[in-house]
């Protein structure tokens, strides 16, 4: 589903580094998976997440307007993000399912697995 | 073979006994009932999933064998994720196989407290010994890797109580997939123990079979309708007809297709659940969990209240597990290899319910945590954190959304008087029980001691519903034990049923 490709291109992690062929394809394959896994819930679960990212992806899609590369985009989509998750009402679990089920479709494709086993163990400086 | 079919694409069955459901419950129901010589019909929702076709990838694998591919969840403050099977062999495909009993006490809790008739530990010991070895209830042999060592080392550290535990296993080759469904057919599952038994036996076994309904006329259950597929995907309408039926489709879907049924008297109103919350450490030496089997020893010293252990790490679930709080853990995503999660969790006081929604396949789910459960799981937590520094942690990132982590084991007592954040806590379970509590007394049980529904003379249950409360530990083997139980008795109760009636005649 085109919204869940626009969510889901907001929420791609940025290591591990992936050259531009890869990450096409791999967010291709992600939005794929998300939009599969979506398509099994529960009816009630699939319903909030359908008709609620209706809207968000098109409030994506303007705050993203202007912002220039992925990057900036991507930045302005986790403002927002964070922004929903303080509200009430379904739009934080909405966002909270998309970033689970993309995290793990993410992690799970080839060349990121493969990036993931070959990286030095080296513990980042924040943990 | 008794089935026909007609021009209507519909499936008359006959056959002495229906299964609805092939988990842990169905499976037990089946081998009782085929072993008497019965022949029976099983009907199964899920696909099957065989060992040769088990998907490495956690999205397919959760696609293939889990409902909802995963996402489930209890709706409450905070919604509790769960999961379940939904496949040949049920939860036992996709769990960890741990085989625990109830706690005595607590059984003789329950045999009071609900009036079950013949439920004493000693009268329910043969039952669970059965249980346990048809799955080969057993210490996993080699070494059990370094996630293993770390919950031991930090319990033994606090003079706790450690244990290792015993699992469903014959030759586990230690491919870290227990809950993708295992590769190479070792976990002892439903689908590699009971199922082919049955089989075997001349049980017949309709998998991608849902039930719709059970008809009931004049106090009995006369046949049970459920739409499957033919080999070309074609929707099949099936009617079975038997002399006895078990609904065996675990404590969710069980109370519900009760419910569906006009079956309401107590069904669906007492989930229980074992609220769990994780924590996730990171270490100074590289733990690589994704090389080792999950945690095969559990902090036991609070047991049946409280217990601390580990489940499956792959970087991609450890992936997922950080999406509660991408903005402030993303990070540790680097540092992959450097962590291992583990969990706390608590047998509560709080209850949810379970309601069908008319024309959706998926019921309402909901729980409410009581008061006193809050209390339970800072606790839990706060040993949990104890627990990971004393094994060499250096940080400890509870899965609390917001939370910037404790960085020494002074910290983690921050919610041991202090309830946690309810909007930020983030809980999930893999147990459900009790939605058919048995027993005498009519007033809160569902189900007579011996799992058949009030009123229904011939309808039974044989599943997680019929364990009374939160037991505390992996409910496997009491679900097993349970439904050995149940079949042994609908086995001699329908034996006398049947002399009553030639006596008269």
């Amino acid at each position: 589903m085109a919204c869940d490709r626009v969510i889901v291109a907001t929420m791609m992690p940025l290591w591990p580094l992936l050259d531009v062929d890869e990450k096409a394809t791999v967010l291709a394959e992600v939005a794929r998976s998300v939009t599969r896994a979506i398509a099994t819930a529960p009816f009630h679960i699939r319903l909030a997440v359908e008709s609620v990212s209706i809207v968000i992806s098109l409030c994506i899609a303007l705050i993203s307007a202007g912002a220039g590369g992925p990057l900036g985009r991507a930045l302005r989509a986790e403002s927002f993000y964070r922004l929903l998750q303080r509200l009430p009402g379904p739009a934080g679990s909405v966002i909270r399912l998309y970033r689970s089920m993309a995290l793990l479709a993410f992690y799970e494709q080839p060349p990121v697995a493969a990036k993931l086993l070959a990286a030095r163990p080296v513990q980042n400086s924040k943990a | 073979m008794k089935g026909r079919f007609r021009l209507n694409s519909e499936l008359q069955l006959e056959a002495d006994a229906v299964i609805i459901g092939s988990g842990a419950g169905g499976a037990s129901v089946a081998d009782v009932l085929t072993a008497a010589g019965l022949y029976v019909i099983m009907l199964e929702e899920g696909g099957p999933v065989p060992s040769s076709s088990a998907s490495p990838v956690a999205s397919e694998a959760f696609a293939a064998a889990w409902r909802g591919g995963g996402l489930t969840a209890a709706i409450g403050r905070p919604p509790i994720a769960y999961a379940e099977g939904r496949c040949v062999g049920g939860g036992t495909e996709i769990n960890s196989a741990i085989a625990q009993r109830a706690d005595s006490d607590l059984l003789d809790q329950w045999r009071k407290l609900y009036k079950i008739e013949n439920f004493t530990p000693d009268e329910l010991s043969q039952y669970y010994h059965r249980a346990e070895t048809t799955v080969n209830a057993s210490l996993t042999p080699g070494p059990l890797g370094r996630p293993t060592d770390i919950l031991r080392l930090g319990g033994e550290a606090l003079g706790w109580k450690v244990s290792e535990l015993k699992r469903g296993q014959r030759g586990c080759k230690g491919a870290n997939r227990c809950s993708f469904i295992c590769p190479n057919g070792a976990k002892q599952s439903m689908t590699v123990t009971l199922l082919p038994k049955s089989m075997d036996r001349g049980m017949r076994l309709f998998a991608r079979t849902r039930v719709d309904e059970i008809r009931i006329e004049k106090g009995r259950a006369t046949a049970v309708v459920a739409q499957s597929r033919d080999a070309g995907g074609q929707a099949v309408h099936v009617r079975v007809k038997a002399g006895l039926v078990f609904v065996c489709a675990g404590a969710i879907h069980t109370p519900a297709l009760l419910r569906r049924c006009g079956l309401r008297k107590r069904i669906g109103d007492t989930l229980r659940i074992h609220p769990t919350i994780r924590a996730t450490a990171l270490f100074d030496e590289p733990v690589d969990a994704h090389q080792s089997r999950l945690p095969l020893t559990a902090v036991t010293e609070f047991m049946p209240e409280q217990r601390i252990g580990g489940s499956v790490f792959t970087p991609a679930v450890f992936g997922l597990s950080l999406a509660e709080d991408w903005t402030n853990r993303g990070e540790l995503m680097q540092a992959w290899r450097f962590c291992s999660s583990y969990y706390g969790m608590i047998r509560p006081r709080g209850v949810g319910s379970v309601r069908p929604l008319p024309g959706i396949d998926e019921p309402l789910v909901s729980f409410k945590l009581a008061p006193e459960d809050w209390i339970a799981l800072g606790q839990v937590l706060t040993r949990l954190g104890r627990v990971m520094f004393a094994a060499g942690a250096r940080k400890v990132f509870p899965s609390i959304s917001g939370h910037e982590g404790w960085t020494s084991p002074d910290e983690v007592d921050e919610f041991w008087n202090k309830p946690l954040p309810k909007k930020a806590t983030n809980l999930m379970t893999i147990h459900l029980f009790s939605t058919c509590p048995p027993g005498e007394h009519r007033n809160a049980c569902a189900v007579d001691s011996y799992g058949r529904v009030r009123g229904v003379e011939n309808l039974f249950v044989a599943d997680g519903s019929l364990i009374p409360e939160a037991p505390g530990v992996n409910p496997q083997m009491t679900i097993m034990a349970l439904a050995f139980r149940v079949a042994e008795a609908a086995l001699s109760h329908s034996a006398q049923v049947r002399a009553r009636s030639a006596a008269r005649e």
